[in-house]
Order: structure tokens, then C-alpha cells, then sequence
């Protein structure tokens, strides 16, 4: 006589739309009982967008969830916690300066009535605390002592906490839990993700697991079975005894075909501007070398944890490293500050526009002069008249909308704001280096586009070009060069200009 | 049109109504708040009652404007007053040796003490608040060591100071007319410079603007050093109008008020916004209280009621409330 | 759009936990919590203590160290209700208005050389709502019309102040109950009531902080606010509850400092809010809230006691030490935020 389990969750053409954008295009998923299955993806699949549905944070525009047979529609996060599903996100979620057994209580499911260990007063019984938490870390098969501070853990047990919590959550409903690790590992280094992936083994024995991560042999030793993500659809679904990574790269990142040089792979280039050597910072970035010549755009690739934000960042100045040097037009620096890289002539573009590019509040022309001051006007007084001149100039020629000098920036759109961020650093005489953290992202592709040209054009003009980009089409679509990196080294270089590398080669490189 | 561009038109609109609001709702405020004085006292407007205003104003609005400094950057002067009180002490002492040099010293050293506490701040990324809480109780313990804490008598050289209360310019104490020269000085700088722009993109966005390579340090020790030199100025203005200075006189209860008068005229503590032009009606308004109470017989033990009450509300009001801010 | 907003708030968490993740790898050994903040402020109580022993010879009298007991018990109350408020990551300035308005209050309703009132034990209760009712209303304003703790509690101490000085009328009132006005000094148990008082409100601070969930919610505001909203603490809720308990405790000094002076003065608070800020501070409860406690605070009282104590039997003026609290609080406030430095640190 055969038993038939059903699955623990279905997930049935579910369709999630965000405006006009599809994050979930028709995506079937199975995950059975006792099973991990692992999500893989770049940036942007929709891995977070589908973690987030299971989580209760969205829901489908589409389509069916069904979880242990039954058909549900989550409208909160609780919905997900009464139906049996915990959620481990990627950013920690427990609070540094308490104990781990009053972060278990927190996290534990309940209205504060119903939990036990604090009475209604407030007070707090801790011989019962921890008892629970002993219970509900046991039941991981962790040995942390409960009464630990949280900030005097690792992070690998911190992780362990995280997850003892996340069961705590999906047991409460009385059914096999299901687990979502998002990214459990990338808070440890390497050589820690071990201890993790045990425990991932041992979790399957009490439910079932979802485990996403950037690194692809750690899902391939964990998971049972996976699903490659690309562009919100599912595109394979392979067991991972059987699987051949390279069908994998290629199903991430889609059969198309070779792509075509782009113009700026035809350019000559000048001689080192920036040049890297040994570049380190612990924790972050491990010996990075490299160099890019003037009128050169070389694009770096990475997933999560690959280091290349921060590197970005210290080579500007904004954040430190601890060894190597690194010099711009020879003059080299064993450490460097934000106003003498600019002194350097070094732009450096931030990922976030908001919270760390444009000065909301202040008008157009007044964050075009932020940096650099504009044609001649060098001293502290500023006159009006002179300036406002020089800055329809440049906000005809970078043709930002609308074309007033003194509208305050956060009127204007997002690419907009992009240019007249970008186009502060090109007031300077003469730009050398320019470090741009995702400059293309959050745009609407007229923007883009737009904002590229921008960007071919401070490279035609001699600029040396850091871009890091946010998909490897950018990369491919606006490099002379690109260098792939994963957990904080170099793993690929490559020069367009020899030979334009497959998708899935690259891709090889990040995960 | 896209959602997102309604919604910015939206939000564009509700700016404007805002910035209308926060221009001439001070103005308002003091028109409607001279016509229940004139209603209930005419006789206020014959005499010499706005000149009194006028004059009463000066510390108040002084210390309102270095205030509003420190506020566009951000942080806050909570040791401004005890620092007038301290200039004062200062320039009722050496008046007598120093002549007209004596104002001139207390300025400076109002902007170096300003400065210092402001690169404190600054350089080791500490609280404003904290920072100047410590200095006031600094402050004041010096002017009751230099005082020996009695009053400091100013007998010879006052010309050196008084001509600031014994001229007057349309009616108007010289002081007032020089305090709100400073007012527009310092809406100049704030608008036409480039160092007033630094204050300004600090206030609205100190990330961004340390990224683009701006010294908020220097920024902060500018505005702190300006408070500080209002200050000293608001004690010299003190000592012209009384002729005495004592370390446990008006000083210290003039910085809530001023305070008050910078809120009232509009800035926001937020940062990146304020008029100095407004904080003089600002000023006004918040010295009409007790003058305007006591011309209506309202009894005076309310002030400090209404002061505070008036802080509060008026911060709330013009606060800037984006989503995601963390109000400690 | 809260997608967008939620996604900010993730994506500056992540950004924080990334880069503080890797800056400590190994688990940190137990010896890294025995470190300068915890012991500096005690060995440097115990070296002065000894210095001034041999500087002068009536420091180390039985005397004295009951005087000492006596300087510090109010300083005591209020550091207590200050290091919670603090631990939030707020600040309270409104104490000096608050003792003012309870100590008023107690004494308009008691004995008094004002009015025929003679409430007793009815007094010091009322004097006790009226902290609890400014506590309140200081936490009230800060979360409901969402301004900085500093500037809703600097509008509440100018609201007590006032209060206190309508209160106060044109006579001084005198306290006439005569065992009212004795019973902070007398020792029917050895040691003067006062200071009695102080160690129960210490003892009910430490037990606050281990059992209760004032005190460990208060903790883990402190933390990350937003942090602690994502794990469902009512964050809005515990900071009124924090402000309202700092308050009765600034209504407990007022009443015990207007005992002792004999008079409903408004100036009876007068230097308090240096001194308890300093000391917290000087304790090594830090600014930004999460770390520290009610112990170190104990200590840092008993550090700035100790050295006006000094001070005072060495015939030096009270004014320096005003100096010295307004230097200890600068030069604390910058050595506390000296381990935290960063390149793109924003304080304001």
C-alpha cells in the first residue's frame, strides 16, 4: 500500500507583479516533506521577491500557494508564522545587548499573554526563559548556553540562534516546520560555513528546508533538489546529485547568443591611470590587484559578498583597507581620504541616491557645484548671475529636466537626479578616476540610457572607468573590460576588446 | 502620467504649502499678536513700546540667530546663554583697561570658544547636545569665577558699548538695527556663499555631502563659532542695556527663549532649514510675551510655561518628517 | 511605498550587519567585558578616594563619610531614573523643572507657613503624582509628536519650572511639619533616611533592570529601535513608561531636597541636571543608549561626590564644581565616542 505524502508546499503559476515590473512570472515549486531545495539565481531573478511571498510580505497577483494540501493566501508575516513557515532572513534580526534565551522569547510566537516566562507585569522569570531556550536550541542540536549575550557570540552561532528561532516560529503551529534560509552563510567567512551546513542536514530531519545562497557548491552540497531563478521565471529543476554545473551557469543566465561588441570596445585607450596592487581589507576583500587605463571602463561583477562595494569604497576613500597600495596617475597612497582623492581627481558615484548622492533640499545648481566649483567661480561668494550662465550650460549639455538651476533636486525624477549627481564630478578640470556603485540602478531605461552616455563620454574624454555593475548585460553592454569577483577576490578578468566572454562564463566566476 | 509622477506633484504641492507656511506664518503670527496688545492696550504703540520691544529683543534674537546656525547644520548650542553670560562678565571686567578693544576680544573669544566646542563635536563625532550641556556648566562656572559671583559694575569706558542703547535709528535702538544686520548678513552667507552652502547640504544630508568631498568639520566649526560670537555679542548687548553684569542674571534664562525665537521664526531642527530674516520676527514674537503680558496684566510667573509649551509645539510644527527617521 | 521604504531599512541593516560581521570573527574571549568603561570610573574612585585620605585628614572621618552619603543620596535618585532614559538611547533635561513642580507641590500641601494645608503622608503622594504626571507627559510629546527627547524634555523642564513659579505664589512657603521637615536627616536606623531612600530606589533600579521588561526593553531600544520594533516591542509604549519612572524619581528628589532646605523653593534642583548627567556619563552608560547600567552609574555619583567632597574640605569655592561636572561631561562624552569613530559616522 503506498502512503501518499503530500508536498509541503506548492507553489502553482504564481505570478507577482510590481507595476509594470513581472518579479514572478508563472513559477511552479515543489518542496516535499524532509527535503532542502535550494534557490539559485543572480541578482535580480527573484529569489528575494519569492521569500518574500512565502514569508506573508507579498502576495500573489496569481496563481496558487498551497501548503500541506491545503490552498492558503497569506495577508502578514504572522499568516506565515501560524502556517508553519519560519523565516531566517539575510539581515540579523536579533537585538546585540540581550541574552539569546530573551531573543528567543521575543521571536516566539504568541501574543505576550500566552507566552510563558514573563508574567503580565513584566517580570521576568529567567530559570523558565531559559528553559525554553535550551529547549528550542536542543531541538537544533545546538550547545549554546542561553544566558549568552548576543554580542558575545560568533556569527555562526548567532546564525544558529537565528534559525533556532525560525523553528520556534513554524513549530508553534504544530506542523512540520518549513524552513527558509535566505542567505544564511554570508555573514561568515568561508571557511565557517561548514558548522551550517550540518546543521541544514539535521534540519531536514525535522521538516523542510528552502536554502538560498550566492555560493553554488555550498546549495549543491546541501540542497536535495534545486531551482535556477532568471528573470522571475523558473528556467530549470535539477537533482543535485545529477547536475553538471555548467548547464547551470547557462540555464542562470539564458541561451542567448554571443554578445556583440560594444562601441566602446573599439576605442584606444591611454596609459594606467588607476592601478591597484594587493589590496586588502579583512573581512572584505582579500589581494586585489588590477588597473584600468585612461578612456577605459572596466565593469566589476559580483554576488552578494564579493567585496567589490567595499573595494569601490576604499579606493575613494570612504571606507579603510589595511594593507596594499594603490596609485592614481603614479602618484601611489598607502591609505586614502575622501578629500584628498578628490584632490586627485577621483569622482566616486554612491549606490544609494538618496541617503548618499544628491542633497535633497538644495537646488540643481547647488549640487552640481557641491564638488567642484564651476568655471572660475573659485572663491567663497558665489554670484548668481555668472554662475546661473555656466549652469544652464551644463544642464542643457547633460540635458537635465527640467532645465531650471534652482528647483530643488528631489523634484526631479530619478534619472535626472542620476545626471546632475554624475555630472557634479565633471565640473572638475581635468577627471582622472570615477568610481560608479551601481550608477544604473533604479532607472527607467530611457534614464539608463541616458545616463551610459554620460558615462561613454567622460571615458571618450580620458576618464578611467570603475563601473560596478548591477546585471552582466550592463557589464557586457558598457565595458571595455570586466573583472568578475567572489567573496572578496578576483576570480576572472577579462578584455572585451580580445574576446567577449559567455554569460554563463562570467557567472562561473561569481558563485 | 505615472503614479510616480503624480505622487511627486503631490508631494510638490504639499512642499509649497509647507514653505509658504513656514515664511510668513511667524509674520502672521506677530501681526496678529501686536493687534490683541493694541486692542487691549493702545496706549503701547504711542509711547515708546515698540522701541522697548525692539531693544528688549536683542539678546533674544541674537542668540536665536547663532541658534539657527547651529540648527541649519543639524545639532544644537545648548551652552549659548551661559556663553553671554560669560562675555558679559568679560567685557564689564576689562572695559575699564581695554577701552573699545574690549567688545572686540569678547567677539573673538566668543568664536573661539564657539569653534572649539564645535571642533569637539565635529572631529570626534559626539552629540551636539551632550557636548554643549557639558559646555554650558563650563561657561557658567567661569563667569562666576571671574565674577567672584557678584555683579560686575561698568563705570568707566562704557561709551565703548553704550552707544549700541543710546542711538537710535528710526525710532529703533541702534542695537536692534545691528542685530538684524547681522540677521541679513548671515542670510547672505547662508545663500550666496559657498560656505553657506556647505551649512545648508550638511543639514539636508551629511552623507552625501561628506561624500562629495565637503569638510563638515569645518562646516560645524564655522556655525559654532558664529553662535559663539552672537553669543558674546548678546552679552555685550546685555551689559550695554543694564550697565551691570552678574553671572546669575538674565543669561541663563534666555535659552529657552532663544531657542523659541529660532523655532518660531521657522527653522527647522531637523537642519537645512531656516531664514535668519524670520527668526527676527521670531525674536519679536517671542519677546512680545512677557511684554505684551504685562501691558494686558496677564501674570508674568506664566512665561516659562508658555515657553516651553510654545518650544515644543513649534519644533513639532516644523519639523521635517520624512518616513524611516529615527527620533531619539 | 513602504516596499521601497521596508527595502531602505533592510538593505541599511544588512549593510551594518555585513560590515560589522566581519570585524569580529572568533568568538571574543570573556576577558574583552573587563575593560576600561567598566572599571576606569571605580579605580579612579578608589586612587582619588586614597589621595585625598592623605591630602587631608578629615576626609577619612566617620563624619565625613556620612556627609559624603548625605551629598550623594538625591544625586543617587536621579542618576537612576537618568541611566534608564539614557540606556534608551534619550536624554531627560526636564529634571530640574520636575523637582521643582513636585517639590511645590509637596510643600503647598503639607504644613506650611502659606496655607492651612496638612496633608502629611497625602503630600509627599501628591508631590510623587506630579513627577509621575510630568514623566508622563515628556514621553507623551516625544512619541506622539515625534520630536527629539532632548527638545520635548527642555520644553517640560521650562513647563516645571513655570508650574513651580506660579505655584510658588510671592512668599516663600515654609515646611511647618516638623516631622516632615526632620525625617530626611534623622537615623532611626543608623543611617539618615535620605539616604536610605536612595539605596531602595538603587536596589528597585538593579531589580528593573535584571527582571522587569522596562528595564530590558529599554536595553534593547537603545540598541536599534528599529530592531527592536521588528521583534514586536512596543517601542512607543516602554519609552513613555521609561520617561514616566524618570520622572517619579525627579518628584522623589524634589520632595527629599525641599525637606532638607525647609523651603518650596523653584532653584531646588538647581545643578542637579550637570551633575547626574555627568555622572551617568563619567559611569560609563553610554550616550547612544544599549550599554551600561544603574551599578556604573552608583559609581560615578559617588566619583563626582567624592571629588566635591574634596574640594570642599580643601576650602576650594562650589563654583568649581560646576567646572569640574561641565569639564567631566565634555571630556567623558568625547572619550565614549572615541571607540566608535568612523569615517561616515553621522552625529549630530
Amino acid at each position: 500500500m503506498t502512503v501518499i505524502t503530500e508536498n509541503t508546499l506548492e507553489l502553482v503559476d504564481v505570478t507577482k507583479t510590481f507595476g509594470s515590473m513581472k518579479a514572478l512570472d508563472s513559477v511552479n515549486i515543489r518542496v516535499a516533506p524532509h527535503e532542502v531545495v535550494g534557490l539559485i539565481g543572480e541578482n535580480g531573478a527573484g529569489k528575494s521577491t519569492l521569500l518574500k511571498l512565502l514569508a506573508g510580505v507579498h502576495q500573489q497577483n496569481s496563481g496558487e500557494l498551497i501548503i500541506r494540501g491545503q490552498k492558503q493566501r497569506m495577508k502578514a508575516p504572522s499568516d506565515g508564522a501560524n502556517l508553519g513557515i519560519g523565516v531566517v532572513h539575510q539581515e540579523q534580526s536579533l537585538i546585540v545587548n540581550l541574552t539569546v534565551a530573551e531573543n528567543l522569547h521575543l521571536g516566539s510566537a504568541g501574543t505576550p499573554g500566552e507566552k510563558r516566562g514573563v508574567n503580565r507585569l513584566g517580570l521576568y522569570n529567567w530559570a523558565e526563559l531559559n528553559r525554553q531556550a535550551e529547549t528550542a536550541l536542543r531541538r537544533i542540536g545546538s550547545s549554546i548556553d542561553p544566558t549568552t549575550i548576543v554580542e558575545d557570540l560568533s556569527f555562526t552561532d548567532r546564525q544558529m540562534v537565528e534559525i533556532a528561532k525560525a523553528v520556534q516560529v513554524a513549530e508553534h503551529s504544530g506542523a512540520e516546520p518549513l524552513l527558509i534560509l535566505d542567505e544564511p552563510t554570508a555573514i561568515l567567512e568561508p571557511q565557517e560555513t561548514e558548522i551550517l551546513e550540518r546543521e541544514v542536514a539535521r534540519l531536514k530531519q525535522l521538516g523542510s528546508v528552502i536554502f538560498v545562497s550566492h555560493r553554488l557548491q555550498e546549495v549543491l552540497r546541501v540542497s536535495d533538489r534545486i531551482y535556477v531563478l532568471r528573470h522571475g521565471r523558473v528556467v530549470g529543476e535539477r537533482n543535485s546529485k545529477d547536475v553538471v554545473e555548467e548547464e547551470l551557469f547557462q540555464l542562470m543566465t539564458g541561451r542567448e547568443s554571443r554578445q556583440t561588441a560594444n562601441e566602446a570596445v573599439g576605442r584606444t585607450l591611454g596609459r594606467q591611470v588607476l592601478s591597484v596592487q594587493g589590496l586588502t581589507r579583512r573581512g572584505h576583500f582579500r589581494d586585489v590587484s588590477f588597473s584600468i587605463r585612461a578612456g577605459e571602463v572596466c565593469a566589476f561583477v559580483g554576488a552578494n559578498g564579493s567585496g567589490r562595494d567595499e573595494l569601490a569604497r576604499a579606493l575613494f576613500g570612504a571606507e579603510p583597507f589595511d594593507s596594499g597600495t594603490f596609485s592614481v596617475d603614479g602618484r601611489p597612497a598607502r591609505s586614502m581620504r575622501i578629500r584628498r582623492a578628490i584632490r586627485s581627481a577621483v569622482a566616486y558615484l554612491p549606490s544609494e541616491r538618496k541617503t548618499e548622492g544628491m542633497v535633497a533640499g538644495l537646488s540643481v545648481s547647488e549640487n552640481l557645484t557641491l564638488a567642484h566649483p564651476v568655471d572660475g567661480q573659485n572663491g567663497p561668494i558665489q554670484l548668481p548671475g555668472k554662475r546661473r550662465a555656466a549652469m544652464r550650460r551644463w544642464i542643457a549639455k547633460m540635458d537635465v529636466r527640467p532645465a531650471d538651476p534652482d528647483i530643488d533636486i528631489a523634484r526631479l525624477s530619478g534619472g535626472n537626479q542620476q545626471k546632475v549627481v554624475l555630472g557634479k564630478w565633471f565640473l572638475a578640470k581635468k577627471l582622472k578616476v570615477a568610481i560608479l556603485d551601481h550608477p544604473l540602478r533604479g532607472l527607467d531605461p530611457g534614464a539608463k540610457e541616458s545616463v551610459a552616455q554620460l558615462i561613454a563620454e567622460a571615458a571618450a574624454a580620458g576618464c578611467a572607468i570603475m563601473l560596478l555593475a548591477d546585471t552582466l548585460e550592463e557589464a557586457l553592454g558598457n565595458g571595455n573590460s570586466i573583472i568578475v569577483m567572489k567573496d572578496g577576490t578576483i576570480t576572472e578578468r577579462h578584455n572585451l576588446a580580445e574576446r567577449i566572454p559567455a554569460l554563463a562564463e562570467l557567472v562561473e566566476g561569481m558563485v | 502620467m505615472s503614479i510616480t509622477t503624480l505622487n511627486r506633484q503631490d508631494k510638490a504641492t504639499r512642499d509649497l504649502v509647507t514653505t509658504g507656511l513656514r515664511n510668513f506664518a511667524p509674520l502672521a503670527l506677530l501681526v496678529v499678536m501686536l493687534l490683541v496688545v493694541f486692542v487691549g492696550q493702545p496706549s503701547f504703540f504711542g509711547g515708546s513700546g515698540i522701541s522697548i520691544l525692539a531693544g528688549q529683543a536683542v539678546p533674544v534674537l541674537l542668540l536665536a540667530l547663532g541658534q539657527t546656525m547651529v540648527m541649519i547644520v543639524g545639532g544644537i548650542d545648548l551652552g549659548s546663554a551661559s556663553l553671554a553670560v560669560f562675555s558679559a562678565i568679560i567685557v564689564a571686567s576689562t572695559l575699564q583697561d581695554l577701552g573699545y578693544f574690549a567688545p572686540l576680544l569678547v567677539l573673538l573669544l566668543g568664536a573661539v570658544a564657539g569653534g572649539v566646542i564645535g571642533f569637539l563635536a565635529s572631529h570626534f563625532q559626539v552629540p551636539s547636545f551632550a557636548i554643549t550641556l557639558g559646555a554650558l556648566g563650563v561657561w557658567q562656572a567661569l563667569a562666576l569665577l571671574f565674577s567672584d559671583a557678584t555683579t560686575v559694575y561698568v563705570d568707566q569706558n562704557s561709551e565703548a558699548i553704550t552707544w549700541l542703547v543710546d542711538w537710535e535709528v528710526v525710532g529703533l535702538p541702534l542695537s536692534f538695527v545691528v542685530a538684524c544686520g547681522v540677521a541679513v548678513a548671515l542670510w547672505l552667507v547662508l545663500k550666496y556663499t559657498a560656505i553657506g552652502r556647505s551649512v545648508r547640504a550638511t543639514g539636508f544630508n551629511e552623507k552625501a555631502t561628506l561624500l562629495a568631498g565637503v569638510s563638515t568639520v569645518a562646516t560645524k566649526v564655522f556655525v559654532f563659532a558664529v553662535s559663539g560670537a552672537c553669543a558674546a555679542f548678546a552679552g555685550i548687548a546685555l551689559t550695554a542695556q543694564q550697565g551691570t553684569a552678574t553671572a546669575s542674571g538674565l543669561g541663563i534664562g534666555l535659552l529657552l527663549p532663544g531657542i523659541a525665537a529660532a523655532v518660531a521664526g521657522g527653522v527647522a531642527i531637523t537642519g537645512g532649514i531656516g531664514n535668519p530674516i524670520n527668526v527676527i520676527v521670531g525674536a519679536l514674537i517671542i519677546t512680545l510675551i512677557p511684554i505684551g503680558s504685562s501691558a494686558l496684566d496677564i501674570d508674568p510667573k506664566l512665561q516659562q510655561i508658555v515657553y516651553g509649551a510654545i518650544v515644543i509645539l513649534a519644533v513639532a510644527a516644523t519639523m521635517d518628517r520624512s518616513p524611516g527617521r529615527v527620533i531619539k | 511605498m513602504s516596499d521601497t521604504a521596508h527595502e531602505t531599512v533592510v538593505d541599511q541593516r544588512l549593510e551594518a550587519t555585513h560590515h560589522c560581521a566581519h570585524q569580529v570573527n572568533a568568538k571574543p574571549s570573556p576577558l574583552h567585558r573587563i575593560n576600561w568603561p567598566t572599571l576606569g570610573p571605580l579605580i579612579a574612585l578608589v586612587v582619588i578616594s586614597i589621595a585625598f585620605t592623605f591630602i587631608n585628614s578629615s576626609f577619612a572621618t566617620w563624619s565625613n563619610m556620612r556627609a559624603i552619603l548625605d551629598q550623594a543620596s538625591i544625586p543617587l535618585v536621579l542618576a537612576m531614573g537618568a541611566t534608564l532614559v539614557i540606556l534608551m538611547g534619550s536624554i531627560d533635561l526636564s529634571i530640574q523643572g520636575v523637582m521643582a513642580a513636585s517639590g511645590l507641590t509637596f510643600v503647598l500641601l503639607s504644613a506650611n507657613s502659606v496655607n492651612g494645608n496638612e496633608f502629611g503622608i497625602g503630600a509627599i503622594i501628591a508631590g510623587l503624582v506630579v513627577g509621575v504626571i510630568f514623566g508622563a507627559f515628556s514621553g507623551i510629546i516625544h512619541t506622539k509628536l515625534r520630536i527629539p527627547s532632548f527638545m520635548a524634555t527642555l520644553g517640560v523642564w521650562y513647563i516645571g519650572l513655570g508650574v513651580a513659579t506660579v505655584l510658588f505664589g510671592d512668599t516663600v512657603p515654609e515646611l511647618e511639619d516638623a516631622g516632615l521637615l526632620s525625617w530626611a536627616n534623622a537615623t532611626p536606623l543608623g543611617i539618615a533616611n535620605g539616604v536610605l531612600v536612595a539605596v531602595a530606589v538603587v536596589i528597585i533600579a538593579v531589580l528593573i533592570m535584571r527582571f522587569s521588561s522596562l528595564g530590558r526593553n529599554a536595553l534593547a531600544i537603545g540598541a536599534d529601535e528599529n530592531l527592536a520594533r521588528l521583534n514586536s516591542i512596543p517601542v512607543n509604549r516602554y519609552k513613555i513608561y521609561v520617561f514616566t519612572f524618570a520622572g517619579l524619581l525627579s518628584g522623589v528628589a524634589g520632595i527629599l531636597g525641599t525637606m532638607r532646605i525647609g523651603n518650596g523653593i523653584v532653584e531646588v534642583g538647581s545643578g542637579q541636571l550637570f551633575f547626574t548627567t555627568a555622572a551617568v556619563v563619567v559611569g560609563g552608560t553610554l550616550l547612544s543608549g544599549g550599554r551600561g547600567g544603574p551599578l556604573r552609574s552608583v559609581v560615578g555619583v559617588f566619583l563626582l561626590t567624592v571629588i566635591n567632597n574634596g574640594l570642599i574640605l580643601s576650602g576650594a569655592s562650589p563654583v568649581y564644581q560646576q567646572l569640574i561636572a561641565g569639564i567631566v561631561i565634555v571630556t567623558a562624552v568625547v572619550l565614549a565616542g572615541l571607540r566608535q569613530r568612523s569615517r561616515l559616522r553621522i552625529i549630530k
